[in-house]
């Protein structure tokens, strides 16, 4: 069964949103930063690709890809 | 997941981090705050029991237990706190303190039910909601086929 693509949105007692996608990976994942700060009315001051991105991407020739997660 | 992201409300300067620090000498003793929102202001002051509230287009003013404090909007929009000369900076901290912690619960408000509103809006749905011990509100939201 095909998992649906999801935005988990966390919302913090000081005011702060933690967002991340889940089941949209690569590029894929780039347009929802604009729609959390829609959703949310903010302003993405932070953001990190993690571990399922740079799975998602084909590796160039002589082009290391780095896991964010454990670097 | 793929992406994550720290986002900040609008109602709230855009800092990463952020603590309340006095400016005190013999002429004033204020305190710069990261709110942009006056009505979200008021509302954290009358949750914090303030007194005396009174609001104009740049500034609000009240009082905090026995402070009178007055709330400027500087040209950025941001606020500060501005108190009386003889407010050691301690208690002005405090105070600006306090009233932070009011204010981003409402903030924490304005944005929980502005995002069940847009979500409708956009044809995604709420797959799960939660509340933490720690007050974190967690929404999981339905955006498609994966």
């Amino acid at each position: 069964m095909t998992e649906s693509a999801q935005l988990v949105i966390r919302l913090l007692v000081d005011g702060t949103v933690r967002a991340e996608t889940r089941n949209i990976h690569g590029d894929s994942c780039v347009p929802f930063a604009a729609i959390l700060e829609d959703l949310c009315d903010g302003e993405a001051i932070g953001s990190e690709y993690t571990h399922d991105y740079w799975l998602a991407q084909e590796p160039h020739a002589n082009e290391e890809v780095v896991d964010r997660d454990h670097a | 997941m793929s992406l994550e992201l720290l986002l900040i409300p609008a109602a709230m300067a855009a800092y990463a981090a952020w603590q309340a620090r006095a400016d005190s000498n013999t002429s004033h003793c204020e305190v710069e705050t990261r709110w942009r929102h006056s009505g979200l202001l008021t509302q954290a002051l009358h949750d914090l029991g303030a007194a005396e509230i009174s609001v104009t287009a740049d500034s609000t003013s009240a009082t905090i237990g026995a402070t009178q404090t007055t709330f400027v909007r500087r040209p950025d929009g941001i606020m500060t706190a501005h108190f009386p000369l003889d407010t050691k900076a301690d208690a002005a901290i405090d105070i600006v303190t306090q009233v932070d912690l009011a204010y981003t619960r409402r903030v924490q408000d304005v944005v929980y039910h502005r995002i069940r509103s847009r979500v409708d809006e956009l044809g995604y749905d709420i797959a799960s909601e939660t509340v933490d011990n720690d007050e974190t509100i967690t929404l999981v939201v339905n955006v498609g086929p994966a």
